[in-house]
Parts: structure tokens; sequence; C-alpha cells
């Protein structure tokens, strides 16, 4: 049968490889073949291994063969960004200082995906060290929004957000530390999804700035996310961050979520958020529309506010800076990864670490700056201090209500040929729920006249996974538009 | 080199810091990114919250035990497998106690 794959949804592929209609190997050339006609477009992919794909999916069909699949999901491809370690396969983080880094073992993510029979497959390309969101920085070039290959897909995880909207995958992982899965969801028109911090192990991941690290799944559906995040999530004793609590019963309350599921629920409108200068129409309209729709099946709207978001994002940026500062020290090009020569063991250490690119470059210099004796207190422990009061407003405003809608971006994707500049304000609806340990999800919820997808974000308080989702399940019950496919 | 005298904070101090290589034209050039990435922060030196505490991460789940246990995760071959440069069973570097002046 030919596989039609922009249909792909990993629920229902489960679906067609029980009943036969295809097998793993197919399904894997499906891919393979989506690929090939869709990379030269849009390079999603810093590297795949088509012979470990097909022979994975082998393995896959004898078990299933044997009447003994590992899970209904046993044989789906998921892509995985490339700073997350699939052992045996290189894994980069778009920088050239990593390059010929092979790890050792898998991220828990990838044992746990295995476990269920998934098969992680691929280097999905991202800006380098995840630091950025255009996916313009990473070593293996820039990646092309699959709606318009002119435009940006949106970072760090761009390659995530390009392969699950160009349907060369049914779905992808990535990594958010300041809406680094989100906002690529929202400029390439999937659901992208921020689990809550300590729901999946960041063991294994490329570390940035590991107070704010969370992985989530890109996908075409919510049930899909509830899928990926059920398989992927849970505790791990080699992560100490990681909630204790199973990640389980979140596919179940996908399913069985109903229209009237709205009724009631207590919807946040946070008014810094909506009468912020730098949102634009186009990504505030959406929102607009979404709360009208949602109210007009029961939801309840509540105008709340979060002053401490007004400097949420220079404390972001400042925590961000010198953690990853930190956590990049171990780059050194003596025990993995790229050395540059040097003459003695210092010009080692500084040409190896001059093969960072500009844009990491700037981070881990800030970020060294920052914790300086001359700045940790004004800028290092102020930061925290706001991230303090940000938690606490968030928590007052679950009081009183259950989900909050806000848009992902303030603004649409750049084109590729913009020259570089710091957007400190373009990350300005994600790092709020990276700080404070919230879920949340970007949604696409309409279309430009101009062909472009737009996203909204939900978001819930920490631990209230289930329910964000299935607040967004509700959603795509009423949606008007119901499928977001590019013309690829 | 000269930074000019507008710039707050010498962009050579983290990079003697961080042991990141800086040619002079990266130099200027990401001085001038430094000094707007450091204006953004500014607001957080205004910050003035005596009672509050900082969070540090947004659980504290207390400490993680673990058995006092010994296990091989990985073989030597495993452990140095990455490394650039190796000999037999070692990762190889250059001479890093040398006379004089090479680690300043």
């Amino acid at each position: 049968m030919k596989i039609d794959v922009n249909a792909l949804s990993i629920h229902g592929v489960a679906e067609d490889l029980k009943a036969g209609k295809y097998n793993a190997a197919e399904l894997a050339q499906a891919c393979l073949e989506r690929i090939a006609d869709t990379e030269p477009k849009i390079n999603a992919f810093a590297k795949y291994d088509a012979d470990k794909l097909l022979a994975c999916a082998a393995e896959s069909d004898a078990r299933r063969s044997a009447g003994k699949p590992l899970s209904q999901y046993d044989g789906i491809p998921i892509g995985m960004k490339d700073n997350i370690s699939i052992k045996g396969e290189s894994c980069s983080s778009g920088s050239k200082t990593l390059m010929g880094y092979i790890p050792p073992f898998d991220a828990t993510l990838v044992k746990y995906l295995r476990n269920q029979g998934f098969i992680p497959f691929g280097r999905l390309n991202m800006d380098e060290f995840a630091m950025g969101s255009t996916t313009r920085t990473s070593a293996y070039g820039a990646t092309s929004n699959p709606w318009c290959t002119d435009y940006v897909p949106g970072g760090s995880s761009g390659g995530s957000a390009a392969a699950v909207a160009a349907a060369s995958l049914p779905g992808a992982i990535g990594s958010d530390t300041g809406g680094s899965i989100r906002q690529p969801a929202a400029f390439c028109g999937v659901y992208g999804m921020k689990p809550t911090y300590g729901r999946v192990s960041r063991y294994g991941i490329a570390a940035m700035a590991s107070s704010l690290d969370q992985a989530g799944p890109l996908t075409r559906n919510v049930l899909d996310a509830a899928i990926l995040l059920e398989s992927m999530g849970g505790s791990d004793p080699l992560d100490a961050m990681t909630l204790p609590e199973p990640c389980t019963g979140l596919v179940d309350a996908v399913k069985n979520t109903e229209l009237k599921f709205l009724k009631g629920l207590r919807i946040g409108v946070v008014k810094e958020y909506m009468e912020w200068s730098e949102l634009e129409d186009v990504c505030r309209a959406p929102v607009d529309n979404t709360l009208e729709l949602l109210k007009s099946f029961g939801a309840e709207i509540v105008q709340v506010e979060l002053p401490a978001t007004l400097l949420a994002t220079q404390a972001y940026f400042a925590i961000m800076m010198a953690e990853a500062s930190t956590n990049l020290e171990r780059i050194d090009g003596i025990r993995y990864g790229h050395q540059e020569p040097g003459s003695n063991l210092n010009d080692i250490y500084l040409n190896s670490r001059g093969q960072f690119g500009e844009n990491v470059k700037l981070r881990l210099l800030a970020g060294t700056l920052i914790t300086t004796k001359r700045c940790y207190q004004d800028y290092f422990v102020n930061a925290q201090k706001v991230r303090t009061t940000l938690v606490n407003q968030f928590r007052e405003i679950f009081k009183n209500c259950d989900i909050l809608l806000t848009p992902t971006s303030p603004s649409m994707p750049s084109r590729k040929d913009e020259p570089p500049s710091l957007k400190f304000q373009a990350d300005f609806y994600g790092v709020d729920c990276n700080l404070s340990a919230n879920c949340a999800i970007s949604v696409p919820a309409e279309i430009t006249p101009d062909g472009m997808p737009v996203g909204i974000q939900f978001i819930a308080a920490p631990k209230q996974d289930a329910l964000l989702l299935q607040a967004v399940r509700a959603y795509e019950l009423c949606r008007p538009r119901k499928t977001f496919v590019p013309n690829l | 080199m000269s930074m000019g005298t507008q710039s707050r904070y010498d962009i050579h101090v983290p990079a003697r810091l961080a042991m990141i290589g800086l040619n002079d034209d990266e130099a200027k050039r990401l001085q001038a990114e430094l000094d707007a990435i450091m204006v953004f922060l500014e607001p957080l030196e205004r910050v003035d919250l005596p009672d509050v505490e900082p969070t540090i991460r947004p659980f504290s789940p207390g400490n993680a035990w673990r058995e006092d246990v010994s296990e091989i995760k990985f073989t030597r071959e495993e452990m140095i497998g990455n490394a650039p440069y190796q000999d037999g069973e070692y990762i190889k570097v250059p001479q890093v106690l040398a006379d004089e002046g090479m680690m300043s």
C-alpha cells in the first residue's frame, strides 16, 4: 500500500501497523523517500543513517511477526535533535567544537522511547548549542521553513519542527530552554510542548542551562504529543531533578476529552502579555479569536496580571548565559570533540574553544562576565530574585485559572537572509515557563493570508501536563481549521 | 588593542577567564554586542528585593541518594574513545609542566 506521508500521525501509524496495512520497513522506506525529496529544500537534518533505520525497522517487524511488539508504537521512527545522545551516532549540538563526538550511551529519553519500540532516528539540525531562534547558526548550515523556504523555521529546535511539518517523520524530539521547542513549532505549524521541568530526564542531552532545560515532543496533533511525552518521561536516577511521579495517564486523558471539558474551564489572559508593545497584530489575533471561541463553548475568561514578566526576559538571559558558560566549560578539545592545534595546552584550549560560533561565544562571554565578582550580585543574584517573584505571581494566578492562553511568538518568522541581530524580546512569551517550571505547548491556530501558520500558547501550572493536553484537545475539537500542511 | 572608551566591560576579561580565543575583528564585533547585552540587562541592577530569596532551580526535591556501589558503566576504550588524540590507554596532551611561562 502507498503510505500517505502527509497524513502521518503517530497514533494513526500505530493503528495501521497493528492492522497490517504496512509494516515498519515500508514505513521507514516511505519516510526515507520523503526525506530525500524534502531535504534539498529544507535541510532539517544534520545527518541521518538510512541503513540503521531500515535495520531497526526490520527488527521491529520481526518482533511484531513473532507476536511480541514492545508496544503498539513498535517500529515508528522519531526524529532526534542533534543535542540528544544516541549511542554510536554523532552528537554535535550543531557545533564544530563537537564534530566527531560519538556518545557511548543513550540519553535516558532515548532509552525510554526504545523501550516502547520507537526508533530514535537522525540528527535534526539546531542552532549551535541550542542558542538561537532561527536554526541559522548550525555548523551544518541553515534550515528552511517548509511553508516558505525563504524564511527561518525558528529555533533552536528548527530541524525538529521543519521535519515534522514537512511530514518527513511522524514526530520528533526537541529541547526547550527559553522557547526552543514552542517557537519553531509555531513558525512551522506543528505542536511543540515543553513539559513541566523535571518531567523528562535531561541525562544525555547536551546541557545548556541546567535549571531551565527540558526536552519535549514536536508532533502534528495533541494526542501524539501525549503519546511521546508519556513514552519519554518519568523519573530517572541519573537526573536528580526528575519528578518522582510516574509520567502516565496523559494518553487516556487526551483520548477521553470531549468538548464539554471547556465548560467552566478558567482561562487566564495575562494583561502584560496582551498589552506588550512588541506584539504584532498577526500574532495577537489568533489568541483573541481563540478566546472568543472557547468562551462560546463555556470557558470562563479571567483577566490576570503578571508584572514580573516585564523583567523576566532580562532575568532569563542572565541566568541562561551564566549557566551555559559554566556547562560549556567542559568543551576543551581534549577529552572529546574537535581539537585545534596549539603550541601548548593553553593555546589548544583557546584555539579549540575559539571554534565556537560568534553567537555562542557572545553568550558564553556574557555569562562568564555575569558570574564574576563585579557582576554576580547585581545581575545573577538579582535575576534569581526576579525568578522567585515570577514563580510566586504564577502561583497566585493559578489559584484562579486552570490554563493561560498567550501568543507563542510576538512576531512572524524572519527571512533567512536578514542580517543576524540580537533579538532579546523574541523570547518574551517563551522564557517565563522555563523560569517557573510551568508546562506549555504551542498549537497551530490559523494561517495568515500570506500562507504562514501562526501558533498560540497554552500554559498550565507545574505538574498539570495532563490538564494542559486536555485543554488543547478540547480546542482541537472546535478549532475552525483542522489541517496545517505546507505545500512543499 | 583598544576597545574604545565607552565600553563598561572589556570583553578580554571574560575571554581570558572562559579561555575563548578571539581575533581582533571578532573582539571588536563582540565587544559591541556584549555592550548591548549589558545595557539590556541593566534593569537588573536596579532590582531591590532584599527580602526575596533567589531561586536557583524550579524545584527543590532534596538530595538524591543512591546506593554506594561501584559499577562499570563504560569500558576504558569507551571512556577515552572520543579523545582526539590518544596514546594506548591514555589521552594525549602537550607537556603541561614547562620550564617557564606556559601556564600563565
